[in-house]
């Protein structure tokens, strides 16, 4: 950090008035304008935002063009979001703009591909949709947190950041878990796992802001889980139909590691004739091929952290993130823990859709006006 | 009747249904709780509109338009901006239809009536132009047998009658056209007319549908404001840390940190876009 820019950070007009611990605080600034917080956590499977409004949505990550004059006039609408453009794919240029947490091809060499350039014009619409659930009143300035996956690159973030900046007036972007962390005050030795479609997301908080050495992206998140259960419904429904989205839907509606529950019975065509499966060891099986990676991972943040600390670090971690759902994973991973690591104990968020929304808009909200107005 | 809500309905009631998790339910203490499905919700309401409105009045097209006054109120019951937004789009797009149409059905109804003129203008010319043929030549046969029977008997009768005759010519001329005028239509110029009439039942009818239309577009924009401005924020001034949180030292530390790794992140954008090395430290935010 420069001289120049320490003083950005630290030199801010404050009036200290005494907190009720003692301590030096500062007074709330005034302005005259309404201010609408918002939170979006920006995902590979779902963009859910929170705002100061009371508002909470969330949307599949997928956007849709009308194809043709013909579809365009037989939806009526310029673009669709979410299930609904799933649901009529058919007549449209699908994008799920996201992928393992950035945008795709934003990273590449050339970002002036087509490619890059339709889905950043999704990502864009994306969270121009996002701010649009938040319901804005027009008069009100919008102040945005995006919440994006912690190793993502500068040119990742730049995409972003220049998708939200054309519908709110200044807008941040801070890591997926930290977010979540900040959201629910757990600053101190605490560890994060963030498990989106994407990426899962590992962060180390300690106090202080984390480093790139503090996070861990793996990749081994849902979308790896529907590529395993793919793999695992072909050999165990030879002959089976079935597309990424309906493996989606079943995992959404199934998704269980740990002891055997009730069968889960699903039909797919097998040469056009609808046809019953039980899949019930498919779906365990495919949803634990996240477990040992992520204990691997946990192993390695702790293994990095100060030896007085890993004990605690061990028996608080969070999980989050739209994978904690999967039933039975918190236990799954305390046990692998227990049995690589020799403890642990894994907490689920109450909320996981809205966590990282929730986080961001906190963050949002504590963000002093000045920071604000600087980044513009 | 289809009635225009059952389409809409279950879209509606998604988007208003605030999620909750089944572990927060059991924490509030509930134990069971009734369910209604979303397809019966959307039947209930789709009959009871649809009954109220046949019962209301016998002609269908008034019923039609009730339910899109009805489904129009409903969207703005449920506060659904989308939706709105989405039905407002509709009206628009059929108010300019139905413009468009209009003045085709106009210019249709303006072209009918000229051609109707025109052909009993025609007529009117050709009966006239007929029967002054005729009168000239019945009028100058007889003018020749009297001055024939009287022109000896003095020499002014024979002025006397040219002067008489013109008169008589014009007085005649005059009585036919006050008669043509009530001779009833041809065959073609009733089935013009009959057109000019139907244009003019489908311009009227066009235009009630475009009243309505604009009239439901104004009762879209009639909205409290709230509705249609959006949903105000709980703050009218820009919050920060107030110091009376617990961790107040770390939380700020922590958003200037966040604060500072933005402000990298746009110097970079900027250092990037001038060729320069970036800042290790912004991918960490």
């Amino acid at each position: 950090m420069s001289k120049k820019d320490s003083a950005l950070v630290e030199d801010k007009p404050e009036a200290p008035v005494e907190s009720k611990d003692g301590g030096k605080v500062r007074e709330t600034p005034d302005k005259p304008e309404g201010v609408l917080y918002v939170g979006i956590d920006l995902g590979t499977s779902r963009t859910s935002v929170a705002a100061s409004n009371g508002v909470r949505e969330t949307v599949a990550s997928y956007v849709g063009y009308p194809k043709d004059v013909v579809s365009r006039k037989a939806l009526k609408v310029d673009k669709l979001f979410g299930d609904e453009a799933l649901e009529k794919r058919l007549m449209l240029d699908l994008y799920r703009p996201l992928e393992r947490g950035v945008i795709k091809f934003s990273d590449t060499d050339n970002p002036d591909s087509p490619e890059a350039k339709a889905n950043s014009r999704a990502a864009a619409d994306l969270v121009r949709k996002a701010v649009a659930l938040a319901k804005p009143r027009p008069d009100e300035l919008v102040y945005a947190v995006i919440g994006c996956p912690a190793e993502g690159s500068i040119k990742n973030k730049k995409a972003i950041l220049d998708a939200a900046r054309e519908v709110v007036d200044s807008a941040m972007i801070c890591s997926e878990p930290f977010a979540v962390a900040y959201g629910l005050d757990l600053f101190f030795d605490t560890l994060v796992i963030d498990i989106g479609a994407g990426t899962t997301d590992l962060c180390r908080m300690h106090g202080t802001m984390p480093a790139p050495e503090d996070q861990i992206t793996l990749n081994t998140a849902g979308d790896h889980i529907d590529s395993v259960m793919m793999e695992n419904l072909k050999k165990a429904c030879p002959g089976a139909q079935f597309t990424v989205h309906k493996i989606r839907e079943i995992k959404e509606k199934f998704a269980y590691v740990g002891n055997q529950r009730d069968p889960i019975n699903v039909e797919f065509p097998v040469e056009g004739k609808p046809t019953n499966f039980e899949v019930s060891e498919v779906v365990k099986e495919s949803c634990r091929s996240i477990v040992p990676p992520l204990v691997d991972a946990l192993g390695k943040l702790i293994s990095t952290f100060d030896p007085d600390f890993q004990s605690k670090l061990k028996n608080n971690v969070l999980l989050g993130g739209g994978g904690s759902q999967i039933t039975g994973l918190g236990e799954a991973l305390e046990s692998e823990m227990h049995a690589i690591l020799g403890e642990g104990k894994v907490t689920t968020v109450e909320e996981p859709i809205y966590a990282g929304a929730n986080g961001a808009l906190k963050t949002a909200h504590d963000m002093p006006k000045e920071y604000w107005e600087q980044l513009r | 009747m289809a009635n225009p809500l059952t389409s809409s309905l279950a879209r509606l009631f998604r988007d208003r249904a605030k999620p909750t998790s089944l572990r927060r339910l059991h924490k509030e203490g509930f134990r069971t709780v009734p369910v209604l499905d979303i397809a019966q919700l959307e039947e209930l309401v789709g009959h009871a509109i649809e009954k109220v409105i046949l019962e209301s009045t016998d002609d269908p097209e008034e019923g039609m338009r009730l339910a899109r006054t009805a489904q129009v109120e409903f969207l703005k019951m449920l506060g659904n901006p989308g939706a709105i937004d989405r039905t407002s789009q509709d009206l628009r797009r059929e108010q300019d239809a139905l413009e468009l149409n209009l003045q085709k059905l106009r210019d249709s109804l303006e072209s009918a009536r000229t051609d109707l003129e025109h052909q009993v203008e025609e007529r009117d010319r050709a009966a006239v132009d007929l029967f002054r043929s005729g009168l000239d030549e019945s009028v100058t046969e007889i003018w020749g047998h009297a001055l024939q029977t009287y022109g000896d008997e003095s020499p002014a009768v024979p002025a006397a009658l040219d002067h008489v005759r013109g008169s008589i010519r014009d007085s005649v001329m005059a009585l036919f056209q006050r008669i043509i005028s009530k001779v009833q239509p041809t065959r073609s110029e009733a089935h013009a007319g009959g057109r000019v009439e139907l244009l003019e039942r489908r311009v009227n009818k066009l235009t009630g549908s475009l009243d309505h239309a604009r009239q439901l577009l104004k009762r879209l924009r009639e909205r409290k404001d709230g509705e249609i401005d959006g949903i105000a924020s709980i703050y009218d001034e820009v919050q920060g840390l107030s110091g009376r949180e617990e961790n107040y030292e770390q939380r700020k530390k922590l958003l200037a940190d966040v604060f500072q790794l933005n402000l990298d992140i746009r110097k970079d954008i900027a250092a990037e876009s001038k060729g320069a090395p970036t800042t290790p430290n912004a991918s960490a935010v």
